[in-house]
């Protein structure tokens, strides 16, 4: 379809009155063509308008209805795929963990940072890197030549997926995100293998907490892979994955302490788990 | 000092007069609610922004499933899971790509829609088994959704589309018919059908006073 055409179907897409393919080829026009998102707002405002003048109160009785489903009902990661990046990428990037952690001995096991051109396996002075795989969950604390190595051991699987599977943008934003987020004093980083297959590594922090896996088997349709904080033992809502493979994801909500969880949920996600947690990682 | 602290007074006293205290509240005081401060509120997580944001829209949702469903069961069911999708969605809402009161009600229109396809094409699969050759025509639709208009407003502007126009836009919004649907059932070429509905969303702008 031309971007004539598509231009041609912006009333009926405003009124919904066109197929799944016509809406991504109007969609597609939109994000690319200013003038042709400016004619869909004016028409997408006479729906509105249209919508108003048919108003018509519901049963009283729904209100208490939708408000406790509300209550219950979790919210969904502000950065959805597809969607801008700029809330991972606000704040500044850090290029590089010896740069932006004083404390780490400036040694030759330190790597440098996973950016978008790290090699597929990390160079380590320290050698003896163990691979995720075999290695049981443990608290790796920052501080340490060593665990700086496991760090960037760890970060790579997930390097490498994002170049496979990602836009070079995204993979940029995760590792820009993850950086930021070790190179903060006392970051800890503790990993574990997922029930039914993959790892998952976590990154915690004083203020921020995310969640990484690698190699989750693929979901039904309405089945997603649901994050949890975990406080006091309890599950809280933090979050989903926005895929099985190479994803990473901020927590919702996060505070000092907090572990992590996974489980699968329905889509939409749970207020509280519904089936055992995939895996648990919580700091000690 | 006695001085000093009659201005004192007065200084606090006027600052309370110029500014309210400041609230952790971001929702707006006074009587007319802005959609898009509740719903950036409810974005994060203010359940009490989310009930407000309900009293200013879902009778507009509820009014376009009804017009489109015309069963009241259907409406509120619509009505609901649309609410209930503004809730789980608010943290994906960008004011800078349209205000939240446009994006709640096409959402309600798009799931109205997309519950009278649902519904269509169950009836259709029943029909089949029943009688393969009883369609309902598309022309008792239309009467029908014009009939049961208790929509005053709307019916009156749609008064001032041409008859062609009225058709596309009548069984297109309301009837949820796609506009190849539309043209199969008028007999009218697609370019026609979409330039139809195109003008007579026009109209119906400068009928219902949209600001542009």
């Amino acid at each position: 379809m031309t971007d004539d055409d598509a231009r041609a179907l912006l009333a009926a897409y405003a009124i919904d009155a066109v197929d799944d393919d016509e809406r991504r080829a109007v969609e597609d026009l939109v994000a690319r063509n200013p003038e042709a998102a400016a004619e869909l707002a004016g028409l997408h405002a006479v729906v509105a308008a249209i919508a108003e003048a048919d108003a018509a109160a519901p049963p009283a009785a729904l209100r208490a209805t939708v408000l406790e489903q509300v209550a219950r009902t979790p919210q969904v990661t502000p950065t959805p795929q597809g969607t801008s990046t700029a809330q991972l990428t606000a704040t500044p990037p850090v290029r590089s963990l010896r740069d932006a952690a004083p404390g780490v001995p400036a040694s030759g096991t330190v790597p440098s940072a996973p950016t978008g051109d790290v090699p597929s396996t990390p160079t380590s002075a320290g050698g003896d890197v163990v691979p995720l795989r075999r290695r049981p969950p443990r608290v790796v604390g920052w501080g340490l030549a060593a665990a700086a190595a496991a760090v960037v051991a760890v970060a790579v699987p997930g390097v490498v997926a994002w170049q496979q599977h990602d836009r070079a943008v995204r993979a940029e934003a995760r590792t820009d995100l993850l950086t930021d987020l070790l190179a903060e004093p006392g970051a800890t980083v503790l990993s574990s293998p997922v029930t039914g297959g993959g790892e998952a590594v976590v990154v915690l922090t004083a203020s921020r907490g995310a969640v990484v896996v690698d190699g989750l088997p693929a979901l039904e349709d309405d089945r997603v892979y649901q994050v949890w904080a975990m406080r006091d033992g309890v599950p809280v809502p933090a979050g989903f994955l926005d895929r099985n493979d190479g994803a990473a994801e901020l927590l919702e909500d996060y505070r000092a302490g907090d572990g992590v969880a996974l489980s699968v949920e329905p889509a939409g996600g749970s207020a509280q788990p519904t089936t055992p947690p995939l895996v648990v990682l919580v700091p000690s | 000092m006695t001085v000093v602290q009659t201005e004192r007074v007065t200084s606090a006293a006027r600052d309370d007069d110029a500014a309210p205290a400041p609230s952790f509240s971001p929702r707006p005081r006074g009587d007319s609610p802005d959609a898009n401060a509740l719903l950036t509120a409810s974005a994060a997580g203010d359940q009490e922004a989310f009930a407000q944001l309900y009293d200013l829209l879902s009778p507009a949702v509820h009014g376009t499933a009804r017009a489109v469903l015309r069963d009241p069961d259907l409406a509120a069911e619509v009505m609901q899971e649309v609410m209930l999708e503004v809730w789980r969605t608010a943290p994906r809402f960008d004011p800078e790509r349209g205000s939240a009161r446009t994006f709640v009600l096409t959402l309600a229109h798009r799931r109205a829609v997309d519950r009278v396809r649902a519904v269509q094409a169950q009836r259709d699969r029943d029909q089949r088994v029943a009688d393969a050759d009883n369609h309902i025509p598309f022309d008792s639709v239309a009467e029908e959704v014009e009939d049961s208009m208790e929509r005053t407003r709307v019916r009156g502007c749609l008064g001032s589309l041409t008859d062609t126009q009225r058709a596309a836009v009548v069984l297109a919004y309301y009837g949820g018919r796609t506009y190849r649907e539309v043209a199969d059932e008028l007999g009218a070429a697609l370019p026609t059908v979409k330039t139809r509905i195109r003008d007579g969303l026009i109209r119906l702008r400068d009928c219902l006073g949209v600001a542009a």
